[in-house]
C-alpha cells in the first residue's frame, strides 16, 4: 500500500551542516489481535474511539498470541508458526496446542491438553529451544478458557518461569526443570509486574499479590469487593500518573460490568469505570512494539461482538472497537 | 586370285546359270529381314537401321539373313558389333553355321540407351559361299568370301516438364516428384501457369496422360491423348489454380509419358489479399497478418503510442487498396494516403497507426484495409472502475460516475433493489475503500456490500444490491459514492405506505442534534412519546457526510453496522438493543463531517411502516486544529526518530513545529525546527490509502544530526526531549512534550 509520503526538512545539529530530513505519513494503527469471532489476526486500524478491526490478515488459524513486540505466534491444527516482525517465520510441529502465551518477545508458552494430562512447552526462539513440564491433572490448574493468562507465568526481566502452586508461587525456572504437581489453584488470572505477582481466584474477589524479596515470594491477599453478583475475572498493575501505581480489576457482572481500580493493598477504591461487553483478561496491548497505556478487555467469540479497550492515563476511558467489515445497511462504508 | 574370281562370276553370269537374286544383290546372296517391336522391314547389306527406344528401357530386333544363292554359305562366327555399346547381341542362331538355298541366319539385337543423343553401331557377319558351276569334270567350285553389314542408329525421346509462370515467361524445368509452385493467388480469383513437355532427345515419345488432383487445381488445352511427340517436339496445357478459401493449397501433377511416370506436387497460396501488411515501432519490425491482432504496447495515461504501417503489393499483379479505415477509442491514424491507393507488385505505401487515451485500460482499434482486418491492441496503465447495474432479470445497463441508477415506481412501503456491478476494466488492481450512501431518511440501503477496502484485480469485479423502500409518495434522489466517483439513484414511491393501526407514535433520541467531537462514542437511545399497544421492530440507521466525499470506516454502531436493530415491547417506551441494553454506543469517527441518525419501524411482516414524524439526528463533527494522540522519540546512530500519532478532523495539515531541549553539554545550532507539510498532507489525505482511517495518521520523522567537526562523534546523549506542535489553516495542536530522559 502507497501510504507514505516524504517531506524534506533541512536542520542543522551541533554547528553541522543541513542534512535533508524527510517525514513519512502513514495510517494509524494502535494494535494488533487475535480475534476468535473470525479465527484470524486482525489490525486495529484508527485510534481509540475512531478504530475498527481492520481486514482479516491470517485466516483458519486455532489461535494466536501477539507478543509484546508485536511478534505472532499462531497455530493452526498440525503445528504453530512464529513470525518475528523482521526474519523468517520459524516453524514449530506441536500438536493439539490449547493456548499460548509471550513472555517477552524472545520467550513463549504453549499448552497442548490431551485427555490424560497438559504439558506447557516453555520456548526461547534465537536458536529455538523448548522445554517441557507435563502436569497430571489439567483441572488442577484453573486455566480459563477464555483468556491467554496462564496458571504459568514468566517475568519479565530474566524470563524466569513460575507456576501457581498450592503454597503460593514457585519459580520453575531457570533453577529448576522438573515438573511440579499443582494442586487445586483455581486462579483464574495472572500478572507479573517487575518483583509483583497478582493472581485473581476464580469465584471468590480474592486479590492475591506476591512480593519478591531476596528471592523469596512473600504472599499477600485481599478481597476486591463490588455487589454479590460481581465477579472478579482479572487484574493488572497500572500506573496511572507518576508514582501513582495501583490495581484495576475487571469484574464481570450480568448488568454491570465494571472496571475498579483499587489501590496496592486494596485498601481504597480509587475509581470505577462501567463497561459495556462483560471482561476476561486485562491484557496490556503492545503498539508497533512497544507498551502502550491500552488493555484489552475481552475476545469476541461473535461477528456482531465488539472489543473493548481501557485506555489507563491519568483518567481512564472505556472504547469499544467494532468490526466494520460485515455488511451493512442503510448506509456504507 | 581376284580376277579369276570375277572371271568366273561374269562368265556364270554370260552363260544365264546365276541366280537372279544373287545377280539382283551385285553377288550378295542373302535377303536381310529386320523385325522391330511395330514393323518389319527388308534392309540392303550395308543400309541401316534406327531403333528408337525410352532411356533404360530396352528394344529388340530380329534380324533374319535368308540364302538365296545356289552354293552353299559357311558363317564362321557370330555377328560382330562395332560403335557404341547400347546395342548388343541378344541371341543369335549357332554359328559356324552352313547355310543352302533357302535357309537362313538369325540373330536378335538389343537396344538399350542410357542417354537421348544418337547412338550408332555397326554389325557384321562374315560368310563364305561356295558355289559350284558346270558339271562333270568341268564342275568348278568357287568359293568367295563375303559379309553382311548394317549400321545401327539408336535414338530415345528425353521429355523435360517444365512450368511457365505468366509474370516471369521463363521455363522452369521441374524435376520429376518436384514441386511447382502456384503464384498467390486470390481467393475466387484464377492464376494460371503453362505446363510445357518438351521432347529434348532423339527419338519420339509418347505422352500417355495428363492429369491433376486437388480442388483448386484443373488443366485446361489437353490435346488428344496418347499423343507421339516427335523429337524437338512440345505440348503445352495450361494448369489453373482456382482456391475457394485462404491457406497453402496443394495438389498432383501427373504425367504419363513412354514406360514413365511423371508427378509433380502443385503448391498454391490463396489469400485474401495480396497485401502485406509490416509493422515497424521502434527497433521492432513485424509482418501482420490479417485478422491478427497486435499490442501497440502499454503507456501511462495521455502517452501516446506509435507504429508504422506499410502495406506492400505481395503479389505478382497489379492491386490496389480500395479503403482504408481505423475504429477504437482513442486509435488514429497518421499520414494515412488517400484512397484508393494503386500498388504495383513490390510497392508499398506507409502510415502510422497511433494511439492515445487517458484513461486506464485495455483497448483495441480495428484498421480495415480493404477486406481485410488488422486489429491493435494497446494498454494504458492503472485502475479503472466501470459500472453497469441489472434490476431483476434485465440487461445489464452500463453507467459513467455522475449518472444515475433508476428504480421502477414501487408503492410506498414496498421494497426493490438492483445489483451494481464494478469492473476494473483497467491494468493494474484497483482498491476501493468506501462505498457510501448518505442517506438520511433510510430510503436507500446497500445490501451483500463485500468487505472494504477491497483490491479488486485486473477485470475483477465485485456487485452489491441497493434496495429503494420509498417511505412517501414521490420521487427521492440520493448521492452513491464509491470512493471519488458518485452515481444519483433515483425511485419512486407511489400510493402510501403501511401504517401502524392507530398510527405510529412519535419518539424522540436521547440527544440533540449539534456539535460532537471526534474520537467519542456517545450512547444513543429511542423513547417513544408514548407506549404503544403491540410490538414495534425498527432499525436505527447511521449514515454520513463529511469533508473527505468518503465514509469514514470508523463510524459505525458498536455492533460494526451501520444499522442497530431494536425492539420495543408493546406497552413499553424504550427501544431495547440486539444486546438487550436500551442504548446502543456509536463512534463519531475521526472526520469532519455530519452524521445522521434516524429510525425506521416495521411492521411483523417486515414492512416499514410509514412515519410522518421522522426524526433525524444530525451530529456534526467540526473542522478543528490537529490533535497530538501520541508522541514517541527514539535515539539511534545518526540521531533521533520520532514517531507522532495524530488526528485532524479536516484531513489537512500545514506544519510541524520541533523543539528540541538538548543535553547538558550539547549545543544544538538549530534546536527549533519548522516542517512544512503542505504536499506531503495533500499528497497523503487526497489519496485513497488515507480513506481507511479517516483523519487519523502516523508520521515518522527521522532527524539526522552532525558534529561541528568532521573528526567528532555524535555524543551517545544528544537530546533531553523533542516537543511537538501540529497545524493546519485552522488553528495549531496543544504541544506535547516526550522526555528522552528520566526526569531528576
Amino acid at each position: 500500500m502507497a501510504r507514505s509520503l516524504q517531506v524534506l526538512l533541512a536542520i542543522g545539529m551541533l554547528v553541522g551542516p543541513a542534512q535533508a530530513q524527510q517525514a513519512n505519513l502513514e495510517g494509524l494503527e494502535f494494535g494488533v489481535v487475535w480475534d476468535g469471532a473470525t479465527s484470524s489476526i486482525r489490525r486495529l486500524l484508527g485510534f481509540p474511539g475512531a478504530a475498527y478491526l481492520g481486514p482479516r490478515t491470517a485466516e483458519g488459524l486455532r489461535g494466536a498470541s501477539i507478543s509484546p513486540k508485536g511478534e505472532w505466534l499462531y497455530w493452526g491444527e498440525t503445528g504453530a508458526t512464529v513470525l518475528p516482525a523482521s526474519a523468517t517465520p520459524q516453524e514449530l510441529s506441536v500438536e493439539r496446542i490449547r493456548q499460548a502465551g509471550w513472555c517477552d518477545s524472545n520467550t513463549f508458552f504453549l499448552q497442548q491438553s490431551t485427555a490424560s494430562q497438559v504439558a506447557w512447552q516453555w520456548w526461547r526462539r534465537d536458536p529455538l529451544s523448548g522445554r517441557f513440564f507435563t502436569f497430571a491433572e489439567m483441572p488442577a490448574l484453573g486455566v480459563d478458557a477464555e483468556s491467554p493468562a496462564l496458571p504459568v507465568v514468566c517475568r519479565p526481566r530474566d524470563a524466569a518461569l513460575f507456576v501457581a502452586g498450592p503454597s503460593g508461587i514457585e519459580q520453575l525456572l531457570p533453577q529448576s526443570t522438573s515438573v511440579r504437581q499443582i494442586a487445586a489453584g483455581e486462579f483464574q488470572y495472572l500478572t507479573l509486574r517487575e518483583a509483583q505477582l497478582f493472581a485473581v481466584e476464580a469465584g471468590t474477589a480474592k486479590i492475591h499479590r506476591w512480593e519478591e524479596s531476596e528471592g523469596q515470594w512473600q504472599p499477600q491477599s485481599w478481597f476486591a469487593q463490588a455487589e454479590e453478583s460481581s465477579k472478579a475475572v482479572a487484574a493488572a498493575i497500572v500506573e496511572r500518573k507518576q508514582n501513582s501505581v495501583g490495581v484495576l480489576v475487571a469484574f464481570q457482572n450480568p448488568a454491570a460490568p465494571k472496571l475498579r481500580l483499587y489501590s496496592m493493598d486494596g485498601a481504597e477504591i480509587w475509581g470505577e469505570w462501567p463497561l459495556d461487553a462483560q471482561p476476561t483478561r486485562l491484557e496490556p496491548l503492545p503498539v508497533a512494539g512497544r507498551a502502550s497505556r491500552f488493555f484489552l478487555l475481552n475476545q469476541r467469540l461473535t461477528l456482531e461482538d465488539f472489543l473493548e479497550i481501557a485506555e489507563v492515563g491519568p483518567e481512564i476511558s472505556v472504547f469499544f472497537v467494532p468490526d466494520a467489515s460485515g455488511n451493512s445497511q442503510g448506509g456504507g462504508q | 586370285m581376284k580376277s579369276t574370281r570375277l572371271a568366273l562370276l561374269l562368265t556364270a553370269w554370260l552363260l544365264g546359270s546365276l541366280e537372279p537374286a544373287a545377280l539382283a544383290q551385285g553377288g550378295f546372296p542373302f535377303t536381310i529381314r529386320v523385325s522391330q517391336p511395330d514393323q518389319i522391314s527388308s534392309v540392303a547389306n550395308g543400309g541401316s537401321i534406327t531403333v528408337n527406344s525410352t532411356i533404360g528401357t530396352p528394344t529388340n530386333l530380329e534380324i533374319e539373313l535368308v540364302y538365296r544363292g545356289s552354293g552353299v554359305v559357311n558363317i564362321p562366327r557370330p555377328v560382330e558389333f562395332a560403335g557404341s555399346t547400347a546395342f548388343a547381341l541378344e541371341s543369335s542362331s549357332p554359328a559356324p553355321a552352313i547355310l543352302q538355298n533357302g535357309s537362313s541366319f538369325r540373330f536378335a539385337v538389343q537396344f538399350l540407351p542410357r542417354v537421348s543423343t544418337l547412338v550408332t553401331s555397326q554389325l557384321t557377319l562374315t560368310y563364305t559361299e561356295s558355289v559350284t558351276v558346270g558339271t562333270g569334270t568341268n564342275a568348278v567350285t568357287v568359293t568367295t568370301p563375303g559379309f553382311a553389314q548394317l549400321g545401327l542408329f539408336g535414338t530415345a525421346p528425353e521429355f523435360v516438364v517444365s512450368y511457365i509462370l505468366p509474370a516471369e515467361q521463363n521455363f522452369v524445368p521441374v524435376a520429376n516428384n518436384g514441386v511447382i509452385p502456384i503464384p498467390t493467388t486470390l481467393v475466387n480469383g484464377t492464376s494460371t501457369v503453362v505446363l510445357s513437355i518438351a521432347n529434348r532427345g532423339t527419338g519420339a515419345g509418347r505422352v500417355l496422360n495428363i492429369g491433376s488432383s486437388g480442388d483448386s487445381f484443373s488443366l485446361t488445352g489437353l490435346p488428344l491423348l496418347p499423343l507421339n511427340l516427335p523429337s524437338g517436339g512440345e505440348l503445352r496445357v495450361n494448369l489453373r489454380f482456382q482456391p475457394r478459401d485462404a491457406g497453402t493449397l496443394a495438389g498432383l501433377l501427373n504425367i504419363g509419358l513412354n514406360t514413365e511416370a511423371f508427378a509433380a506436387r502443385l503448391e498454391g497460396l490463396a489469400v485474401r489479399t495480396l497485401l502485406s501488411y509490416e509493422l515497424a515501432q521502434g527497433d521492432r519490425l513485424e509482418t501482420l497478418a490479417p485478422a491478427s491482432v497486435t499490442s501497440l504496447g502499454e503507456g501511462n495515461p495521455g502517452d501516446t503510442l506509435s507504429a508504422q504501417i506499410t502495406i506492400r503489393n505481395g503479389g505478382v499483379f497489379d492491386t490496389a487498396i480500395p479503403s482504408l479505415s481505423l475504429t477504437g477509442q482513442g486509435f488514429g491514424l497518421v499520414e494515412a494516403p488517400a484512397t484508393p491507393v494503386a500498388l504495383r507488385p513490390g510497392q508499398a505505401v506507409s502510415f502510422f497507426v497511433n494511439f492515445a487515451f487517458a484513461q486506464p485500460g485495455q483497448y483495441r482499434g480495428r484498421l480495415r484495409i480493404g477486406e481485410d482486418l488488422l486489429e491493435f491492441t494497446a494498454r494504458v496503465r492503472g485502475s479503472r472502475l466501470l459500472y453497469s447495474y441489472t434490476v431483476g432479470s434485465s440487461n445489464a445497463v452500463t453507467v459513467a460516475p455522475g449518472g444515475t441508477l433508476f428504480f421502477s415506481p414501487l408503492p410506498v412501503g414496498g421494497a426493490s433493489d438492483l445489483t451494481l456491478r464494478v469492473r476494473n476494466g483497467g491494468t493494474t488492481p484497483a482498491t476501493i475503500i468506501s462505498i457510501n450512501l448518505a442517506d438520511a431518511a433510510g430510503v436507500y440501503r446497500l445490501l451483500d456490500l463485500p468487505t472494504l477496502p477491497l483490491a479488486l484485480g485486473v477485470e475483477e469485479s465485485l456487485q452489491f444490491r441497493v434496495q429503494f423502500q420509498p417511505r412517501a409518495a414521490g420521487t427521492t434522489n440520493l448521492v452513491l459514492r464509491i470512493d471519488n466517483d458518485s452515481f444519483q439513484l433515483s425511485g419512486t414511491g407511489t400510493g402510501s405506505g403501511g401504517t401502524a393501526p392507530g398510527g405510529l407514535p412519535t419518539y424522540r433520541f436521547n440527544r440533540t442534534s449539534g456539535n460532537v467531537a471526534p474520537l467519542e462514542q456517545p450512547l444513543l437511545a429511542l423513547t417513544l412519546n408514548e407506549a404503544f399497544d403491540a410490538d414495534l421492530t425498527g432499525e436505527l440507521l447511521l449514515t454520513q457526510e463529511n469533508i473527505s466525499f468518503a465514509a469514514d470506516p470508523a463510524v459505525r454502531f458498536s455492533n460494526g453496522q451501520l444499522q442497530a436493530p431494536f425492539r420495543i415491547p408493546a406497552g413499553s417506551r424504550e427501544a431495547v438493543f440486539a444486546t438487550g441494553a436500551r442504548q446502543i454506543r456509536m463512534q463519531t469517527g475521526s472526520v469532519a463531517g455530519d452524521i445522521y441518525v434516524s429510525a425506521q419501524f416495521r411492521q411483523i411482516d417486515g414492512t416499514i411502516l410509514t412515519d410522518p414524524n421522522a426524526q433525524l439526528l444530525r451530529l456534526t463533527v467540526a473542522p478543528a486544529a490537529p490533535r497530538l494522540l501520541g508522541f514517541a522519540a527514539a535515539t539511534n546512530a545518526t540521531g533521533l526518530n520520532l514517531t507522532i500519532a495524530g488526528l485532524v478532523t479536516s484531513r489537512s495539515l500545514r506544519t510541524l513545529d520541533l523543539e528540541l531541549k538538548p543535553a547538558p553539554g550539547v549545543n544544538l545550532s538549530n534546536p527549533r525546527l519548522s516542517l512544512n507539510l503542505n504536499a506531503a498532507s495533500s499528497l497523503w489525505f487526497g489519496g485513497s490509502a488515507s480513506l481507511g482511517f479517516g483523519g487519523s495518521f502516523q508520521m515518522q520523522v527521522p532527524l539526522i544530526f552532525r558534529p561541528a567537526g568532521s573528526n567528532q562523534a555524535l555524543p551517545a546523549r544528544l537530546v533531553d526531549a523533542v516537543t511537538a506542535t501540529l497545524s493546519n489553516e485552522i488553528g495549531a495542536s496543544s504541544a506535547l512534550e516526550f522526555q528522552l530522559t528520566p526526569l531528576p
